[in-house]
This record gives structure tokens, C-alpha cells and sequence, in this order.
């Protein structure tokens, strides 16, 4: 009986391709002046079912800072033209503990302000979730830009910043902000053309802002693993090393 | 002839004091008789002298003894256990009868000094040196280098000896530093070895001691010494074997004395962690068997886990478990994620992608033997060699020694094609579907099973209740029943009520390997940031999982072990490991509490620390028959551990014989000769290298004039003939 079960089991999943997902682009919902349009989720997930190993979950999902669902999403996006309402105790609770507990927040701007009320919002928010860890812009060298492409120009829908902001906690980037709307490079029309044209830097600026999109997605999905590639040649060596000091010699019993 | 003053300062003083008062009265008697003035002057003088009470020494030449000290070693060797084989006699008895009946002719050559050596000094009536009256020094073992360094500074009462004899069995002296002679006591000391020793033809390993504690990979060391007697010109082994009996290493010597130890020193390695036994064993060159043989146990540990974890895709347990690998002191982690397969298109020049080769035949070829546990997640060897042939490999890396993890996901197991590979079903604790058996939308908490590896977290009041309540996990290839020999450690129910295994293990060779159905143990990390109670469950979870795979759960953090003693003294070594399995730092405040029982009430007992997790203690039996070594370890408020040891506490000690390698060292560093007398054998051969008596004086007599008649007479007469003189001239 049981065996049935689980060939019937397993038969089903084989028939349904699909459900192995291991990313989804989950919004956080924090009300009116955010969100993220369907094109532009779709757009990303669909680049980077085609260009990584990743399965992505095309389906939309929201959560509230409030939700519990918050900590089954390891990864959300948080995109805005304005800045939303005050966060409330447990809400900055909330905030505090998902990402310290390795949660990753990827805050976009869509507004193109240089002094963004989003931004400010930001790191207003920060400061109650986060305090000791604002937000600074990454560093170049940061596997951030390495993750999948190599991320060596601003890229997105404006050109505010030459690099996102980043707040570190724990060694890695809970928090990456742009304000460049890197999200604003993917949404398209229904006959395919581009909603928006990044300025100034045109279709450039636009395979930038596309590049960085999914480096951070991938950033999100292993860690500073790019940081390691450059030191495992270094502990090879020395397990190498080490494993080479005299050993006992051999003799047949 | 000389000359001694007995008074001490205030009779000189008073002396000095009357003849100036004396004086000063004399000038002032103006007309006084010249004559009465020297009488009165000679009587006071007189009175001055006996005052400063002064007397004199006459000598004559004489010849003077050299001084001799006697030293009977008093150690718990000497005095328990026979001399002999199959006598009752012991060693002590033995020597303090030697003495008593040789102290006459003894005191005819020597001035003769008679002591008992332990851990103290003990002076001893030399006609009667009995054991009675140094019973804190009974059951310790003799400090020679003490006792020498106390008589040479003269603190045994009187000058420094010439001739130090020491009669010992030199079984204190064993496997400790050479005893060096204070300085200017060369050659002063003599050696007198008590007790049989095991002289006939034949081997004898006397020495075969390594590290309590060594860590894998790292080669340690062994030192190891065996005796070889009657055996002159022979080829001979030594042999170091591991558990199994395979030979490590050999040396070969050739025996060119009737009586030869031969030292070697030995070198291995443990490829795992765990207890491991190596035994030394001494033979003929060319015999298979072993004549002799001796084990010696050595606690294996990790100096560093070295993790190799493979991930066939990017996912947020990759990015999880890798965080908290890399978070771990104790970890030396590579690890690779696929972050693009050949199908996939990226929409960019190739020099813009930042990826490089997966090194697929170095991790599996070559580096592989270089790590303890490898984790393979989500991944589909089938991409890197169509017949999953580097499946082969890892077999080799289990079978070795190492532990493998195989963490589910879409292109593990059935969804990898893991049916089809020989080695890698042969590997896994449990069947594998041969198509697809990942569902990723099934939701489920697990539960442990009755397992080492399972009890993830100590001290949890209602164990069901918390996993019931834990963040549920999703995501899960379907496993199949669980092969022979394998072990389900966590299992679930899925929404049909079906069980399904989690979680299984299966020893495969040397190695361990843990299949682990799902992908999605980060969500007890994050889901479990919101309960406090939760939160160390991710690293609690893989934390003990990888210690089940290293075998470091195999590993007592608290073991004891019984030291080799002669007598009815016993000694245990306890060893002691931290909660990460490694020797105790100081920050991990370790403390040992134990106690003896078998008399009346238990005793406690006292370790010292005599090295990082490594604690010896040494004690009588409380009782004739069955006693019991009861010992409990903490580090902090944590309990660690711990251990227990019966042993008989009644039987007669037998027979040890003397450690005549030991003692002829001893006789070297000090200088002295080394001497084996027998029983009825008397002392004139140690005697010869007495010293000569050297040329001296002794008192022939003396003149003390306040015991002196003559004295008492001249100053009666001093004082009458005054008197007399005095009424001649008129005096009143």
C-alpha cells in the first residue's frame, strides 16, 4: 500500500515540472507607494531561470512585516516612490530579528530623487531594526558584484549612485538599497518593448542595472560564496601542506 | 693545644666591668701596701677569669672515619610485593635486613648514618631500620633527587656524607629525568639495587607510552623501549601496529649485549577521529608473532573538521549552512555551488559572467582524501560524469574513514538519477526511487528517533512537545524503505499520515554516511528567530550531525583509565574533552568531582591536573574487595561527563621485578657505582670505594679551671694571705 503511495507520489511530481521551486521575488507589502509590477517580477525570474541554475517560482507573493509567512521568505523586495507609514514597535521587532536571523531585504527606489523620502524612511527604519549597522555603499571588491556577473558599471533605471548601499550585520548584507531603481531596467509592455529608458546610459545602463539585479539575487542565495573562490586556492594549499608532513612509512603486516 | 672561652657576651662584659672597676678603686687607695695591692689584684683577676669561665684544649693525631649514609628507599614498590618470585619477603625487608646485619662491619669502616627515602626524609636507628614510624611517605613513590640534594646540604643533622649508598628496587625511578648530583657530590653516591629482576633469556617491552590525546591527520609520536636478555647477537623487531593489526612501522636492531633495552621512538597517524589502539609488539626479525606485545589507547581528535560541501545549485540552505560552516572556529570549509549548467543562457558575453570550471576532477580525484566530511546538496552527479562515476570516489572517501552527507532537492537522489549508480546506492542508508522523488510543496515537523545523533538538543523537559512545535520544514524527496544495517535518526508524517524518514544513517567501511530527505532546515534558523526557544535548533541540528559523522560522538568526553601500579596502591588518568570535543582550556572551567567507595562511606578523591584534559589521581583501596572510582565532570554549570572504575581492592601484590635499566641510568647521572649484592653477599665491595680515613686529631684532654681544685685553692689563698697582710700593716 505504502509503495503504491509513493510511486503515485513521485509519478505525479515527475508529471508536474515546476514545483522544485527554490526562489521566489516575494514584495514586501508595506501599503500604497510600493510594489513591484508583475512585468518587472517576471522579467527577472524569467532572466534568471535562463541564465543561472536557479528555479524560480513565477507566482506573486506579498507579505507584511507583521506576517509570520515573513520568515518563511529568506529573501523580499521592498520597492517604493514614497515613503511608507512609521513602522510600529513590532514591526521594527519583526524587521530586527528576520534580518538578523539571515534574512535579506532588497530595498528599491523608484522615485529617481536624490533626497528620496523612501531613503530617509530607510534608514529611519534601520535605526529602530538594525541600530549600529546603517546603511554605507558597498564596497567594490564586495562579492556583491561578483556573485554571477561581473558588475563593473551603475546599472539601472537611473543614475543616482555609482554602487547600492548596503547595511552589514553579521558579516554579510542584510540590506541592499538602490536608488538607481535597478527594478525599473525590466518591466515590459504587451508587445515586448521596455517600459522605461534608463537615463542617460540607454541599453548600457539598462544590461548594468539587469547584471546587479540578479548578482543580488544570487548574492542572496550563497552567501559571500565568490569571496571563498579566492581563498580556497590558499586552504587547499594548506591542507595540502599540512597533509604532506612526514606520515608513518607502510609495511606489509 | 687550644684555647676556648664557655661564657657568652654579658659574663665578658661583667668581667671586663670589675677589673676596670677594680683598677679605678686600686689607684684610689692611696698608701696602701704595694704588696697588698698585687694580692688584692691577682685575687680580683682572678674572680674576672672564672667569670669568662675560659679552658683549653689538648689533641693528639688520629685517624678520622669517612662518614657513610645508608639511604633505604621507602616507596610503595619497595614495601609491598616480594623481593622474590614466589616468596613473601618484600624488597624493604629485604634491604633493612642486609643493613641491620651488616651495620657492625659497616661501623668498622665508616661513621654511619642510617635514613628511609620517600617522598620525605626519614633518619633511621641503623641497628634496627624497621618500616615503623614514615607512614606519610608509605604508599608514594621515593624522590631520590630530594633525598640526595637534603643529606648533601647537610640538613641531615650533621655534616655532608662522604659516601651516599642508595639500596632501591628503582621502580620510582622509572620513565622520569635523570637524577643529577648537587653540585660538588659527584660521584658520591652509589647505587644498591634490591630485588629480583627478570634477567632470564627473553623479551620484555619496559616502555611503550604516546599522547593520551592526538589529532587526526597530524602525526604523533610514540617512544617505546623493550628489554632484551640472554639474546646476544640475535635480530630482533619492533613492531608498531594500529587496531587491526596492521604493521605502521618496524625497526630492526641486533641484540650485542647478554642484557640490552633498545629505545625507538615511533610515528603514526589517525585518518579519524575516535579511540584508537596501537600496539607495540617485540619478536625475532622474520617471526609473524609477536613475543611481546603491549597496547596503548590514544583519544583521537579534530584539531579542525575539514568540510567539503558541494551545492548542485544556489539555495538559501546552501546560503545558510555554508554561513554557518563558515561561522564555525572549528571548520575548515571549500565549498562550490553550480551556479550555471550548460542549458543555461545568460544573455551576456561569457568574459562578462564572473564563474569559473567547477574543479570536478580535482574535488573528486584528488583533494577528496584531504577532508573529513564532504556534503553533497541538490546534486546531479550525472552532469559530471554520465555513469555517475565519481560516485566511485566518495565510496572510497566513506570507506576510508570519511563521512558523507547527501542533502536532498529537486536533483538528488531519485531526481539524480542516485538509483542507477552502483556506488552511490550502495553508499546511502536508504532505498531511491528511479525517477523523481522531490515534492517541494509538502510540509512536515519531524520528530527524532531513538538514535545519538538525534538527541540534538539536552535537557528538554517535553521533547515531543518541542518538536511538534517546531518551525516546519518543506521540501522533500520521497526515500524509500531503509537498507540493512541502516538507521532512521528523525522521521515524518506527511498530510496522509504516512511516515516517511527524515533523516537516516548507515556505516559504510571506516566512514558514515547521513542521507538527509530536505533542503529547507534554514527555516528552523530564520522561522525560529521568533521563538527563543527555537533558535539554537539549526545549529544544534547540524552541529550534531556533523559530529556524528566525524565520530566525534563516538568519542567519551569524560574517560578514565587505570595507570600500571605495583603494590596495592592504584592510579587512574582521566581524560576530558570539551563540549566541541577538544581538550579543555582554562575559559572552560572543568571541575572533577569524584569519589571512592567501598568502605564505610565514600571517600573523595583529589585529580591533578597534569596536562590540557588530562587529570591523574593515586589512592589505597578503601577496602579489601570490590571497590568503585566514581568521577563526574563539568565545565562551567555544564555537565560533561562521567566515569566510573571497579577494581579489587584485597589480593596480595605480586611480584615487580627491579627496573635495573632505571637504577644503572641512575648510577650514571650521579656518578657512582652500581652494585646488585646478594643477600648474604657483606659489603666489601662497595666498601673499596669508601674513601680513605683521613688524618685528624682527637681530644686527649682538657683543663677547665671553674671545675679545677687548684683554681679554688689559689683563690682561697689569694684572699687569706690578703687578709693576713692586711692585719700585719693595721688594716682594719
Amino acid at each position: 500500500m505504502r509503495t503504491a503511495r509513493t510511486v503515485l507520489v513521485t509519478l505525479l511530481l515527475a508529471c508536474m515540472p515546476g514545483v522544485s521551486f527554490c526562489f521566489s521575488l516575494t514584495e514586501l507589502d508595506l501599503g500604497e507607494g510600493c510594489g513591484v509590477a508583475d512585468s518587472a517580477r517576471l522579467e527577472v525570474l524569467k532572466a534568471l531561470a535562463a541564465a543561472t541554475s536557479v528555479d524560480p517560482d513565477m507566482a506573486g507573493k506579498k507579505v507584511k512585516l507583521s506576517d509570520p509567512a515573513l520568515f518563511e521568505e529568506p529573501f523580499v523586495v521592498l520597492s517604493c516612490s514614497k515613503a511608507p507609514g512609521a513602522l510600529d514597535d513590532d514591526e521594527a521587532r519583526n524587521l530586527r530579528l528576520y534580518l538578523s536571523a539571515g534574512g535579506t531585504l532588497f530595498a528599491n527606489d523608484v522615485s529617481g530623487l536624490r533626497k528620496s523620502p523612501f531613503a530617509l524612511w530607510l534608514n529611519r527604519a534601520l535605526e529602530m531594526a538594525l541600530p549600529g549597522s546603517p546603511l554605507k555603499p558597498a564596497a567594490r571588491e564586495h562579492p556583491l558584484f561578483k556573485s554571477f556577473f561581473m558588475s563593473v558599471a551603475p546599472g539601472g533605471r537611473f543614475d543616482l549612485e555609482r554602487q547600492p548601499s548596503a547595511a552589514e550585520y553579521a558579516g554579510r548584507y542584510a540590506v541592499i538599497f538602490s536608488r538607481n531603481d535597478l527594478l525599473g531596467v525590466w518591466p515590459k509592455d504587451a508587445l515586448g518593448r521596455y517600459l522605461y529608458d534608463p537615463s542617460p546610459g540607454g541599453a548600457r545602463q539598462r544590461h548594468e542595472g539587469e547584471k546587479l539585479t540578479l548578482n543580488i539575487i544570487i548574492y542572496a542565495l550563497t552567501g559571500s560564496y565568490k569571496q571563498d573562490a579566492v581563498h580556497q586556492p590558499f586552504i587547499m594549499q594548506r591542507l595540502r601542506e599540512l597533509d604532506a608532513m612526514p606520515a608513518p612509512a607502510k609495511a606489509a603486516p | 693545644m687550644r684555647l676556648f672561652i664557655g661564657a657568652n657576651w654579658c659574663f665578658m662584659a661583667a668581667a671586663g666591668l670589675l677589673m676596670a672597676g677594680f683598677a679605678g678603686a686600686l689607684k684610689r687607695s692611696v698608701g696602701l701596701p704595694r704588696a697588698l695591692k698585687v694580692l688584692r689584684f691577682g685575687a680580683a683577676a682572678l674572680a674576672a677569669l672564672l667569670l669568662i669561665r675560659p679552658y683549653a684544649v689538648f689533641y693528639r693525631q688520629a685517624a678520622e672515619k669517612p662518614v657513610l649514609a645508608v639511604l633505604l628507599d621507602a616507596s610503595l614498590y619497595m614495601r609491598e610485593g616480594p623481593a622474590v618470585k614466589n616468596s613473601k619477603g618484600t624488597k624493604y625487608a629485604r634491604a633493612s635486613a642486609w643493613l641491620e646485619k651488616y651495620q657492625a662491619r659497616l661501623r668498622g669502616s665508616a661513621a654511619l648514618e642510617c635514613y628511609a627515602f620517600a617522598a620525605r626524609l626519614y633518619k633511621l636507628d641503623c641497628s634496627s631500620p624497621s618500616a615503623a614510624g614514615f607512614e606519610d611517605g608509605l604508599y608514594a613513590e621515593s624522590d631520590l633527587g630530594r633525598a640526595v640534594s637534603f643529606l648533601a646540604g647537610g640538613e641531615g643533622g650533621g655534616t655532608a656524607p662522604d659516601k651516599i649508598w642508595v639500596l632501591t628496587d628503582g621502580l620510582s625511578l622509572s620513565g622520569q629525568a635523570p637524577v643529577s648530583p648537587p653540585p660538588g657530590f659527584e660521584k658520591r653516591v652509589d647505587i644498591l639495587a634490591v630485588g629480583e629482576t627478570d634477567a632470564g633469556r627473553g623479551i620484555a617491552i619496559t616502555d611503550f607510552s604516546g599522547p593520551p590525546f592526538a589529532f587526526a591527520h597530524i602525526p604523533f609520536a610514540f617512544s617505546a623501549s623493550a628489554r632484551f636478555s640472554g639474546m646476544k647477537g640475535t635480530r630482533v623487531e619492533l613492531r608498531l601496529k594500529d587496531a587491526a593489526g596492521n604493521v605502521i612501522e618496524t625497526r630492526k636492531f641486533t641484540v650485542s649485549g647478554q642484557d640490552e633495552v633498545l629505545v625507538s621512538s615511533f610515528t603514526a597517524g589517525a585518518p579519524s577521529v575516535g579511540r584508537a589502539d596501537y600496539t607495540l609488539c617485540a619478536a625475532s626479525a622474520g617471526g609473524s608473532d609477536c613475543s611481546v606485545s603491549k597496547t596503548f589507547p590514544v583519544s583521537v581528535i579534530r584539531e579542525k573538521l575539514r568540510v567539503m560541501y558541494l551545492a548542485g545549485r544556489p539555495s538559501f540552505e546552501y546560503a545558510f549552512l555554508r554561513d554557518y560552516l563558515k561561522s564555525q572556529s572549528g571548520i575548515d570549509l571549500v565549498s562550490f555551488v553550480i551556479l550555471r549548467n550548460p542549458e543555461d543562457m545568460p544573455g551576456a558575453d561569457e568574459r562578462e559572467l564572473s564563474l569559473i570550471p567547477f574543479p570536478v576532477q580535482e574535488i573528486f580525484l584528488r583533494d577528496i582524501s584531504h577532508f573529513d566530511v564532504f556534503i553533497l546538496q541538490d546534486f546531479d552527479l550525472r552532469r559530471f560524469a554520465p555513469d555517475g562515476n565519481y560516485s566511485a570516489s566518495l565510496s572510497e572517501f566513506v570507506k576510508r574513514g570519511g563521512g558523507l552527507v547527501v542533502v536532498g532537492g529537486p536533483s538528488a537522489f531519485g531526481g539524480g538519477g542516485y538509483a542507477g549508480m552502483e556506488f552511490m546506492r550502495s553508499l546511502l542508508p536508504a532505498e531511491v526511487q528511479k525517477v523523481p522523488d522531490y515534492d517541494g510543496n509538502i510540509e512536515f515537523r519531524i520528530a527524532p528517533l531513538e538514535h545519538s545523533a538525534a538527541r540534538v538538543l539536552s535537557g528538554l523537559e517535553n521533547e515531543e512537545r518541542f518538536w511538534s512545535g517546531a518551525p516546519p520544514l518543506k521540501g522533500a524527496n520521497i526515500l524509500g524503505p531503509l537498507k540493512p544495517g541502516a538507521s532512521a535518526v528523525f522521521h515524518y508524517k506527511d498530510a496522509a499520515g504516512t511516515d516517511s524518514v527524515f533523516s537516516a544513517v548507515k556505516s559504510y567501511g571506516k566512514g558514515r554516511v547521513m542521507a538527509i530527505a530536505g533542503p529547507s532546515t534554514w527555516r528552523w534558523k530564520l522561522m525560529g528567530a521568533r521563538e527563543l526557544k527555537y533558535s539554537g535548533l539549526y545549529t544544534a541540528f547540524w552541529s550534531r550531525s556533523l559530529a556524528y559523522l566525524d565520530g566525534s560522538l563516538s568519542l567519551d568526553k569524560v574517560t578514565l583509565e587505570a595507570l600500571p601500579r605495583a603494590g596495592a596502591g592504584r592510579a587512574f588518568r582521566l581524560k576530558v574533552l570539551n563540549a566541541n570535543y577538544l581538550p579543555p582550556a582554562d575559559s572552560d572551567a572543568v571541575s572533577v568531582t569524584a569519589a571512592l567507595e567501598g568502605g564505610p562511606a565514600a571517600e573523595p578523591v583529589e585529580f591533578s591536573a597534569v596536562g590540557r584534559g588530562i587529570y591523574e589521581t593515586a589512592f589505597l583501596p578503601s577496602a579489601k574487595g570490590r571497590n568503585r572510582l566514581r568521577v563526574s565532570v563539568k565545565s562551567g554549570n555544564s555537565y560533561l561527563g562521567s566515569a566510573e572504575a571497579v577494581f579489587d581492592g584485597g589480593g596480595a601484590a605480586g611480584f615487580t621485578p627491579s627496573d635495573e635499566d632505571a637504577l644503572k641510568k641512575a648510577a650514571a647521572s650521579l656518578g657512582g657505582g652500581y652494585y646488585r649484592p646478594k643477600p648474604d653477599e657483606g659489603p666489601e665491595t662497595m666498601l673499596k670505594a669508601l674513601p680513605p680515613e683521613r688524618a685528624g686529631r682527637r681530644e686527649a684532654s682538657r683543663f677547665d679551671p671553674d671545675g679545677s681544685q687548684g683554681v679554688m685553692l689559689l683563690a682561697a689563698a689569694l684572699f687569706f694571705a690578703s687578709w693576713v697582710l692586711g692585719r700585719l700593716k693595721g688594716l682594719q
